[in-house]
Parts: C-alpha cells; sequence; structure tokens
C-alpha cells in the first residue's frame, strides 16, 4: 500500500522528520502515536502533499507511484484521504456541490461514469448515516459553523464517500467529546476493509480502544523509535512518554 | 489629446449629421450644453482611473442597433427623459438612437419582468438607447435590461427610473462585452415615500465597461439596494461608480460589489454614499470586495462617505486579497485540481451578489452563462 523510506521533511529551516520508515500493508490499521513535537502532523501533511514543507530526502511509494511527485489532487484521486486535525470552513460553498465535485474527479480518475443526481443523493445518504451526520448538514457551507464534532464526523464522511485505499485521520480524536468519539470510530470501522490501510495518528490511547490497530508505531523526534502490536499503545498510556524518552536517550 | 477634448463631441456630431436620430428639445438644449464640455480625461476627479482616449479616438457611426424589447413598445417620436449630469447622459440626449418610455400604473402589481435586450454589432457601431421608467404610487414591476457589445462598437445607454411612493421595482442588468467593445452606461433613480428599489449589475464580460449608477433617496421610509459583480479577464476593463444620495430620513440603503479579477484586467469601484443634513436615522451599508486571481490585474477601489447628519448608521468597507490558501490545500486534498478548486472558491463568492436578483431567470441564466465559461460551477443540487 505505502512504503515510506528514510523520510526526510522540513518546515523552514527546522528539519521535522529525521529519516522516517513505514510501511503499510492493505487492510492493515497502524496507529503512530507520540509526544507533542514528534512529527506527527508534519508526517500527514507532508504525505498529503501540504506546500509548506519541504522533503529534503527518502521515497514514498503510494501503490507502486512515487507519491512525493504528485499534486495534492492526484494523490487524493490515487486513493489518499487526509481527515484533517482542523478542517476548513469554507463559507458559500456548501458541502453538496464540493462532494459532487470530488466525487466525480474521484470516479474520472477509476474510470468509472458520473453518478446521476439521484445515485449521488442516495450515497449521501448511506454514508452520512454511518457518521450519524444531520441530512441540513450536508447542504449547509463546508464546515461553516459546524461544532468541533460535527467537523470531524464530516472528514469521516468525505472520507466513506470518497473511498480511499489509504486513510490518514490525523488527530482525528482532539476536541470530541466520548459521543463523538465514538460515533467518528464506528464510521471509521464501518470502513475498514482487506482492500483498505488507515494510518491513525494519535496523541492518546483512547482512540485506539475503538479502531483497533494491527500495529503500533512511537514516533519521537522524526524517526519511528518503537513498533509493536495494539498492547503498545496501552503501555505508552500507563508508562507516559517519557519512558519512551528514556529508553531512546 | 488636447484637441480631442471639446472638440470630440463636435466630430462625432458632425460625422452623424444625417444619421436618423430623434432629436426634439432635449436634444437640443445637450448639444448646446456639450459644445463648451470637456471630454472627460484622468485630470477630471470622476475619470481619474478610466483612459478615455481610444473611445473618443472612436470613428462612431450612430445606428439604431439591434433592440429587442419584450412585450413590445411604441418608440418616442422626440429624446425622452430628463438632461442629466454627466458628460455621456448628454451625449445620449444630443443624439439619441432610441428612446422607449413606460409607465406601471398606480396599484399594479406586474409578475412578468419587462425585458430589453441591446445588441450592438460591427466595427465602429454606435448605438444610444434610451429607456424612462415611471412606476407609479403601489405599483410593483421588475426590468431586465440586457446588453450585448461586440467589436469595435460603442454603447451609451442611460435608463431613468422613477419610483413613486410605496412602489417597488427590482432592475437586472447583464452585460456581456467582448472584443473592443466600449460600454458606458447611466442609470439613474429617484425614489419616493417607502419605496424599494434593487438594481444588481451582472457584468458577465467586460471589455470596457463605465456604469453610473445613482440612486436618489426622496421619500422616508425608501430603501435602496445596489449589487454587482465583474469578472473581467485578459485586458479587459470593468468600472462601477455609484452614488446613494440620502436626502430625507428613515430611509436604508445596502450596496455590495464583488470583483474577481484575472490576467491583465482592471477594475475600478468608487462608490459615494452622501447623507444630507436632514437625512438622521439613516442607515447606509456599503461594502467593495475584490479577490486578486493575477499578479498582473489592478484594482482601484474607492468608497467614500459623505455624512452631515448626526444620527446615522452608516459602515464602509474594501476589501482585496486572495483566496485562502488552506481553503485551496483543503479542496485539493479531496480531488479537486486547483483550477477547480478556484472555481469553486469563485462560484460560492459571486453568488452572494447574484443571489440579490429578485429575478430566478435571470439569476439561473446568469449562472448558466458563467459556469459555461468556466468561472463558477453552477449549483446542480
Amino acid at each position: 500500500m505505502i512504503e515510506i523510506k528514510n523520510l526526510q521533511a522540513s518546515i523552514g529551516e527546522k528539519q521535522i522528520l529525521k529519516g522516517l520508515n513505514l510501511t503499510v500493508k492493505p487492510g492493515e490499521v497502524h496507529a503512530i502515536m507520540g509526544p507533542n513535537g514528534s512529527g506527527k502532523s508534519t508526517l500527514a501533511s507532508v504525505l498529503a502533499g501540504r506546500e509548506d514543507y519541504e522533503v529534503t530526502g527518502g521515497e514514498v511509494m503510494f501503490n507502486g507511484k512515487n507519491l512525493l511527485e504528485l499534486a495534492p489532487e492526484e494523490r487524493s484521486r490515487e486513493g489518499l484521504f487526509l481527515a484533517f486535525q482542523y478542517p476548513v470552513e469554507i463559507p458559500g460553498v456548501s458541502n453538496m456541490n464540493f462532494l459532487k465535485a470530488a466525487v466525480g474527479e474521484m470516479r474520472k480518475h477509476r474510470g468509472l461514469d458520473p453518478l446521476s443526481a439521484k445515485d449521488f443523493l442516495a450515497l449521501v445518504k448511506e454514508r452520512s448515516a454511518l457518521v450519524e451526520l444531520d441530512g441540513q448538514l450536508a447542504h449547509r457551507a463546508v464546515n461553516e459553523g459546524f461544532s468541533g464534532g460535527e467537523k470531524k464526523r464530516n472528514e469521516v464522511f468525505q472520507m466513506a464517500m470518497l473511498e480511499p485505499k489509504l486513510a490518514i485521520l490525523d488527530e482525528t480524536d482532539s476536541g470530541l467529546d466520548i459521543d463523538a468519539l465514538r460515533i467518528v470510530a464506528q464510521g471509521v470501522n464501518a470502513m475498514r476493509s482487506p482492500e483498505r490501510s488507515f494510518l491513525v495518528i494519535t496523541h492518546y490511547q483512547r482512540l485506539l480502544d475503538y479502531i483497533v490497530p494491527d500495529v503500533v508505531h512511537v514516533l519521537y523526534k522524526g524517526q519511528i523509535v518503537k513498533t509493536g502490536p495494539k498492547e503498545l499503545a496501552l503501555e505508552l498510556e500507563e508508562k507516559g512518554y517519557d519512558w519512551i524518552k528514556e529508553t531512546v536517550a | 489629446m488636447e484637441t480631442t477634448l471639446v472638440s470630440t463631441f463636435h466630430k462625432w456630431l458632425t460625422s452623424n449629421a444625417h444619421a436618423p436620430k430623434l432629436g426634439g428639445a432635449l436634444a437640443e438644449e445637450a448639444s448646446s450644453i456639450l459644445a463648451h464640455r470637456d471630454f472627460p480625461n484622468t485630470r477630471m476627479e470622476e475619470w481619474k482611473y478610466t483612459r478615455t482616449q481610444k473611445l473618443a479616438q472612436g470613428d462612431w457611426k450612430l445606428t439604431s442597433g439591434e433592440i429587442n424589447s419584450d412585450p413590445e413598445f411604441e418608440l418616442h417620436q422626440e429624446t425622452a427623459g430628463t438632461l442629466g449630469q454627466t458628460y455621456f447622459a448628454q451625449v445620449n440626449a444630443a443624439l439619441c438612437s432610441g428612446s422607449w418610455g413606460i409607465t406601471i400604473p398606480q396599484n399594479e402589481q406586474i409578475d412578468e419582468p419587462f425585458q430589453w435586450v441591446i445588441k450592438t454589432h460591427g466595427d465602429q457601431a454606435w448605438v444610444q438607447p434610451r429607456i424612462v421608467v415611471r412606476a407609479n404610487a403601489n405599483s410593483q414591476s421588475k426590468f431586465v435590461f440586457h446588453f450585448e457589445g461586440k467589436d469595435h462598437s460603442f454603447c451609451n445607454g442611460v435608463i431613468q427610473i422613477e419610483v413613486a411612493d410605496n412602489a417597488r421595482v427590482e432592475v437586472d442588468i447583464i452585460q456581456d462585452n467582448a472584443d473592443a467593445h466600449f460600454q458606458i452606461l447611466e442609470v439613474n433613480v429617484e425614489q419616493g415615500k417607502n419605496s424599494h428599489c434593487n438594481v444588481v449589475t451582472h457584468t458577465l464580460d467586460g471589455a470596457w465597461v463605465r456604469n453610473n449608477l445613482h440612486m436618489t433617496l426622496n421619500g422616508e421610509g425608501s430603501h435602496a439596494g445596489l449589487a454587482g459583480f465583474y469578472l473581467p479577464h485578459a485586458q479587459q476593463f470593468v468600472d462601477n461608480h455609484t452614488v446613494v444620495d440620502h436626502r430625507v430620513p428613515h430611509c436604508t440603503s445596502n450596496e455590495l460589489y464583488k470583483g474577481v479579477m484575472y490576467d491583465h484586467s482592471k477594475a475600478v469601484f468608487n462608490g459615494k454614499v452622501f447623507v444630507r443634513r436632514d437625512a438622521q436615522k439613516t442607515e447606509a451599508y456599503q461594502s467593495n470586495k475584490n479577490i486578486m486571481m493575477s499578479d498582473h490585474a489592478v484594482i482601484d477601489t474607492k468608497p467614500e462617505l459623505e455624512i452631515y447628519a448626526d444620527d446615522v448608521r452608516c459602515s464602509h468597507g474594501s476589501t482585496t486579497g486572495q483566496f485562502d490558501e488552506e481553503a485551496l490545500f483543503y479542496l485539493r486534498a479531496r480531488g479537486l485540481s486547483a483550477e477547480g478548486a478556484k472555481q469553486l472558491l469563485v462560484s460560492a463568492y459571486v453568488k452572494e451578489v447574484i443571489d440579490r436578483s429578485q429575478n430566478e431567470t435571470v439569476v439561473n441564466y446568469v449562472k448558466k452563462a458563467l459556469s459555461q465559461r468556466g468561472r463558477i460551477i453552477a449549483d446542480e443540487i
């Protein structure tokens, strides 16, 4: 699915990723945990193609393609989805128009005919139900006036509409209460399949109670310093990140 | 340049000596005034940002153009309406190519809009239409003025609207000009007590456009709405000069103009709001916003408020910038091309203005036309 080799990236003068290696196979759910400032969100941004970051070394192969050479929209069409930590409010642009354009691009890229208005609306209804998103929200402007929980549910709803091959959830649990967390996780779990992989980036173990990972990685100072089974998340929660810092030091 | 100042009108008058035109007392009065008026130029405050040399150099040939109205109206036998203040309104009066008048009877509510389609095609063609509307007390009516200019031609139009007490008038102006067409349009609105008038200017394509919209609130409790958008590209030029004149108390006005500037285009916005000494309890809001899609586009924007009353609520604002990079990235991260993402953002941006029109047919027409030209993505759902 995705193979990251020795990835190095910086913003301005500051190097953040310092030789990151990670391989995710189809159908696997990998969690990336780590203390603040370890590079978790940078990894998500670099994979999605945010231009603020400069890749200074390494390579990323995504389903046989050199990911780093692709524009953000090409990465999306190839099947990479980033659920934003801070989804952007876009006044005036209706969720529906936006989604229709996004789904249209995705289908075109996959050689599929455009959906009829009727089929599109049916799909919206089905997929918004996965995250218990009120039908009215779909008709409002993108994320405008949405609560924190609604924004995150809208991200997972969009993911469900676009049916990516690899979904990166960037701290999707931040700012969520326990009910919203459960709903978001339920949406993600409904989308799990043997062909679809997930990269769940989180600071806390809590989310992983709901989205159970196959593998847990610990990111520290721009590198993966520890990899283990799902129990590693529990161990981290118990011992804290200081334990990692001491181990690495 | 110097020689063209006073003599330009004389040149046009001479070369159109035998052209069919209406004439009449108003035309004669206009001609005699123009014989002594300087041709507008950038040394005049009102024309500071607007180059007129190419217009002045034109050897325009007055024609009746191709003007269709729905329903059909009788043409006036001579130039109708009032003289107006501006140079080009007077040029229109002096050499009027066609003048229509319509009166909406008292208490009449007419749902079907009155429409004019005014085409100016062909090199050197010069059309000077004049439409005079009187909406009597308590009436309701809608008007659409659809201008289409092509080739190296010139349309200098005048629309005068009188909105009597308690009357309601909705106006849509569609401008669709290509090539080296010059359009000057003077719209004058005079409003009575508790009247409502809303003018929306849709500049789909503006090769060279100068709009003067002047709304005067003469009766208490009246409301003036002004809205417009422009999306010039290539070397196009669009200039909107507006005046809202609050002369009496308890009136409101709301003005919103938005521009999206592509390529090497240029636009001017100058919005004046006067609140006269007696016009207490006025509420006047004005906003001009511009998005720059190119480093080479130019916008000159100048909101002006002149307030002589002390108990009023007024605001004006002008912003010029680029699209939010974060929003663009968000849309691209969902598979939209950079171009498509911008289109979607432009759609939302311009829609706010288009939707101020109360004429659903016009709204749909304009959205469709803009989407066919790849400027916006029309709502489909």
